[in-house]
């Protein structure tokens, strides 16, 4: 591919259990295109589509209507290489840990690797830059049982088995659901990290928490009942923060204080993302 | 039922240890001390491995304490005799909605822990309506569970426990896999919990959702580290650095804005009140 978007879809739908009288709308024409290297967070309430919009960029689930594209190849129809496509994406799903089952941290990053039928060596070789790539030592953690790690280190172990697979796209659902606040602290570490040593990897990330995606995804794209309602640059969709407070979204509280401040006629811009910034606004505001 | 202020809970002396006498023997609560009021709203914060969900589990005698004494209404936990009165008493919501239901229509689900105790069909019909009714899910009574949200689930949950007329409840962080929807919906469960004078032990790692209790307590390997109420509790910046905690970001804004000449009679919290003290400053300045 040159040029071209990495991921796209052109008025995707997709419904589930279709043509039964249980069938539910998950997307309703959603049009998307994401360029390699760019990092993009979903955001949408439960049942807003999320989950099935990436699932379908992921191969795993073929959609009812619409086109879809992965490096300008389309997939969503019938005799598509779906091996092929999930090598390329790699999707953590939430509490990936729950999907642990072999019985070294090794055995278990290797089991992707180990099915492309690679060579041994190339298999270690790929585990150690995953472990490496997650914070966790390769020496230190190779031969530890998955099940006597915390649950942070049993997450960073899921995410180095997709990275084992060099994956050109990295799709994140929740990852941070039932972190404590270290553990969530930790793990975007992690990907900031991971940003800067894969410049071309390109982040898909699924969150409802907008303060946490602003510090790692340069755009963002709501969706609300299977539609696109937003997408823009980080700092454009937190000025739209109370049109998302109204379909759902947490709005970041810093930003309700800003909302709040506006409303009442101090004059702040409510775009700031974090507690300094905000901050820094309002002394801005009231020495005015 | 205790009369508001008795001291419904205590844990004297209480440590608790797992694996004891193995290598792997981990003491997750190290002589703890402490006495919750009937009525009180109580919020139990900590890091991974603070010892938190353990003291949840010694409440109603799911666990019982390697050493010292757990009383609910002045019963041992650990003994037998008192074992279903405790657990009536003390009522428990865990993380997972989908692993707390057990019927497959939502009001049997939240009959079946009155039913259980043998009472007669009219007082379970009785409770039932009134439990849906508290956490407003009158309207899905004969819905399948299966297909709410979770925070709906949860509230059925809460429901099932409300309706063997608990005198406590504990939420064991009841709130960490619901998207922001779901978790404001328990939350103002939780606030009329409150009229209905339920003690609630929230446990959280959400130092916002802790911000709504009247009082704070911080677990840090197995110990007390902070107890009072939440102005004081996250007042206490520094102190809450050191244990690996969050300020609530209403408060890290509130201390950010001191360090720079912003004066505050009192620490905000929520932000209704930042918001109102800043412009209350603001008229200040004119």
């Amino acid at each position: 591919m040159n040029g071209g978007p990495l991921l796209a879809c052109q008025d995707l739908t997709h419904v589930y259990l279709a043509g039964t009288p249980l069938a539910s709308v998950a997307l309703r024409g959603v049009s998307l295109s994401i360029h390699r290297g760019e990092s993009v967070a979903i955001l949408g309430p439960t049942g807003s589509g999320k989950s099935t919009l990436v699932q379908i960029f992921a191969g795993l689930l073929r959609p009812t209507g619409g086109r879809v594209w992965v490096g300008g190849v389309e997939i969503g129809g019938r005799g598509v290489d779906r091996k092929r496509i999930r090598q390329r994406i790699g999707l953590v799903f939430q509490y990936p840990e729950h999907q642990l089952f072999e019985e070294t941290v090794f055995e278990d990053v290797a089991f992707g690797p180990r099915n492309l039928g690679l060579p041994a060596e190339e298999v270690a070789e790929r585990v150690e830059e995953a472990l490496t790539l997650v914070g966790l030592p390769p020496e230190k953690f190779r031969h530890r049982s998955p099940f006597s790690l915390s649950g942070g280190e049993m997450r960073r172990v899921a995410i180095a088995g997709v990275l084992a697979m060099r994956p050109e796209v990295l799709i994140l659902d929740e990852p941070t659901a039932g972190l404590d606040p270290q553990g969530r602290r930790a793990l975007w570490d992690l990907v900031r990290r991971l940003r800067a040593d894969r410049p071309d990897l390109t982040l898909v990330l699924i969150s409802h928490r907008m303060d946490e995606v602003a510090q790692v995804c340069k755009r963002v794209v709501v969706l609300h009942q299977g539609q696109v309602v937003l997408d823009a640059p980080v700092r454009e969709a937190f000025r739209e923060a109370a049109r998302l407070r109204e379909i759902g979204l947490d709005v970041p509280r810093v930003t309700d204080v800003l909302l709040r401040l506006r409303a009442a006629g101090l004059p702040v811009r409510t775009d700031r993302l974090t507690v300094e910034e905000a901050c820094a606004e309002i002394v801005r505001a009231l020495r005015s | 039922m205790a009369a508001p202020g008795d001291v419904l809970i205590e844990l004297r002396d209480v440590s608790y240890v797992y694996r004891k006498g193995t290598p792997e023997e981990v003491r997750a609560l190290d002589h703890v001390q402490l006495a919750i009021r009937a009525g009180e709203f109580v919020a139990l914060v900590g890091a991974n491995g603070s010892g938190k969900s353990t003291l949840a589990r010694l409440l109603n005698a799911l666990l019982l304490p390697t050493e010292g004494e757990v009383r609910v209404a002045g019963m041992d936990t650990r003994d037998p005799r008192h074992l279903w009165e405790i657990r009536r008493r003390v009522g428990m919501v865990f993380q997972n909605p989908d692993n707390q239901i057990v019927a497959t229509v939502v009001e049997e689900d939240v009959a079946f822990g009155p039913e259980n105790l043998g009472l007669p069909p009219e007082e379970i019909a009785r409770r039932v309506e009134w439990a849906l009714k508290v956490v407003g899910m009158e309207e899905y009574r004969y819905r399948e569970p299966h297909f709410l949200s979770g925070g709906q689930k949860q509230r059925v949950a809460i429901a099932g426990v409300l309706a063997m007329r608990p005198e406590v409840l504990v939420l064991d962080e009841a709130t960490t896999m619901l998207d922001p929807q779901g978790r404001r919906e328990v939350l103002e469960t939780v606030q009329r919990l409150r009229e209905e004078r339920i003690t609630i032990l929230l446990i959280t790692h959400d130092m916002d959702e802790a911000a709504l209790a009247e009082r704070v307590v911080v677990l840090s390997r197995g110990r007390v580290a902070l107890d009072g109420p939440p102005v004081e509790v996250f007042g206490r910046a520094e102190r809450l650095r050191d244990l690996s905690l969050d300020l609530p970001e209403i408060v890290s804004l509130a201390h950010c804005l001191r360090r720079h000449g912003v004066r505050f009679p009192s620490l905000p919290l929520t932000p209704e009140a930042l918001s109102r003290e800043i412009l209350r400053v603001r008229e200040g300045v004119r």
